[in-house]
């Protein structure tokens, strides 16, 4: 079982846009008049930044254990998915700039439900990130997963061949 | 998505603080002020000009404050809900702008319904049907309307309107309905005379957004994934439906962004040739007297609304189609 954790790098970055974020959007928000349009704008955005901080945080304190029949999280939030119960699996890629360069991809494990089949949801700043991929593209092909055009692409942007080749397999 | 949701409000945030300085920057510019026109019209009209009073009012409207003075006053005034004071029409520019907002709003929402309406079944028509006669005449129509000027179309309607229908010439009701309140006759017959600008305005985004959808259909109508799925059996509608049309709708999710700022500008020259009380022609006349908060109101909405459209576009991008580009950067 090999255990992953978020790179604290990523995380200050979340942290600060957190905190900033909510000073933005909560100090006017108190000075706006009640129930005037700038506080019915400002307010839902307040507790967006608070959200993001309490996820930062939950991300900070997860830790994915990894291994051949299972991954699970441990931390804050438990969630536990055996490979054999993947249902679907999405490989999405998000970025901020207009060129679509230096974004973060999100992986989201769906599972059949119930015990060991849970839903995980990881993103690139993780160690291990490619690894956990590659496992889950083996995962939907012994499952025989139909995966969306956006995931295929984005396996083979990480330079996962998908389906992968069956082990010992030239 | 919550972690975009967030990055991209954080991109939003400065943004608008930078645009409502060079707005304001922007408004400041032309020499002089609201006073200084005003005096210049009292004086080629021959009226007494009272330095006392003109003191008086610049105090009043705060134009003796230096413009950063003015900018924060504004600014955090904005924050806060309050637009600023309209010097033209002695009312607050939320009061000034408030009816105008709504039917602006009405007509722009319009023009997009009947734009999309007409050009999405004709553009994937012209785009399966290439090259038939279907597909040649509606190009023609297409071209025709991108080439005519919206204001010579505007003339020719209100005409034919006045002539065929009895339609009383420009404006958005009938002359008695104006500053009258709300009640069922007046709204019917803002929609007997919508028609005329919803047409004006909407014909060449139509005859644009018919291009578009032609273009970027046929582009992915010829995709190896399309004849993979026509020699696997599927049917051709639903071949249509499920791939295709999906990723040749893209670009007009990206321009959203460009449709918002719309509701407030909305084809300005337009609605002063059909004389609709709409939010264009008032910003050109608060640009003109330099009405400094009404006019940086208007711009500073329009700002807003563009930026919120291209977040709801990437937004909406992101949920859509959230592929990797293979030349983009790499991944942290």
């Amino acid at each position: 079982m090999i255990v992953y954790r978020y790179t604290p790098r990523a995380l200050v970055g979340d942290y600060m846009r957190a905190g900033i974020g909510f000073a933005l959007t909560a100090g006017p928000a108190t000075i706006a008049p009640l129930g005037s349009v700038a506080q019915y704008v400002l307010a839902p955005l307040a507790g967006l930044f608070a959200v993001f901080a309490a996820r930062t945080w939950i991300r900070h304190a997860a830790r994915l254990e990894f291994g051949p029949e299972r991954i699970s999280l441990a931390g804050p939030r438990r969630a536990s998915l055996a490979w054999s119960k993947l249902r679907s699996v999405k490989l999405s890629f998000y970025s901020t700039r207009g060129d679509r360069g230096e974004g973060w991809m999100q992986l989201t494990l769906r599972g059949a439900g119930g015990y060991d089949g849970e839903t995980i949801r990881v993103d690139s700043a993780l160690d291990g990130f490619a690894d956990i991929a590659l496992r889950a593209a083996v995962a939907a092909r012994n499952n025989r997963l139909e995966l969306s055009a956006a995931t295929l692409a984005n396996f083979g942007a990480l330079g996962i061949e998908y389906p992968p080749p069956e082990q010992g397999a030239t | 998505m919550l972690a975009y949701l967030a990055r991209r409000i954080m991109i939003m945030i400065p943004t608008l603080v930078a645009i409502s300085a060079i707005v304001f920057i922007i408004i400041q510019l032309p020499p002089g002020d609201y006073l200084t026109t005003m005096i210049a019209e009292l004086q080629a009209q021959g009226e007494p000009v009272s330095l006392d009073k003109i003191q008086f009012l610049r105090e009043q409207y705060g134009l003796d404050r230096t413009p950063i003075e003015q900018y924060f006053h504004w600014f955090f005034g904005m924050l806060q809900g309050d637009l600023g004071w309209s010097f033209e029409f002695n009312l607050p520019v939320s009061e000034v702008i408030g009816e105008r907002l709504l039917l602006s709003f009405v007509v722009a929402f319009t023009t997009l319904v009947f734009t999309y309406i007409v050009a999405f079944p004709i553009g994937v028509y012209s785009a399966t049907h290439q090259y038939s006669w279907g597909d040649y005449g509606l190009s023609f129509l297409g071209f025709i309307g991108l080439a005519t000027p919206n204001f010579l179309l505007a003339l020719i309607l209100l005409y034919f309107a006045n002539v065929a229908f009895g339609i009383s010439i420009g404006g958005l009701m009938d002359p008695q309905y104006v500053d009258q309140p709300m009640s069922w006759e007046k709204f019917l017959s803002v929609l007997a005379h919508l028609w005329i600008p919803v047409i004006v305005i909407g014909t060449s985004s139509t005859a644009e957004m018919i291009r578009l959808l032609r273009a970027n259909l046929l582009d992915e109508l010829q995709k190896q994934y399309v004849v993979t799925g026509r020699a696997k059996g599927l049917p051709p509608r639903r071949l249509l439906v499920k791939y295709p049309l999906r990723m040749a709708l893209n670009p007009f999710i990206a321009d959203i962004g460009s449709i918002l700022p719309h509701l407030i500008s909305g084809s300005a020259i337009v609605s002063v040739v059909m004389s609709l009380p709409t939010n264009g022609p008032m910003l050109l006349r608060a640009l003109q007297s330099q009405d400094m908060y009404l006019a940086g109101s208007f711009l500073m909405i329009e700002a807003c609304l563009i930026v919120i459209g291209v977040f709801l576009s990437d937004l909406l991008l992101a949920a859509l189609d959230p592929r990797i580009r293979l030349h983009g950067g790499a991944t942290k």
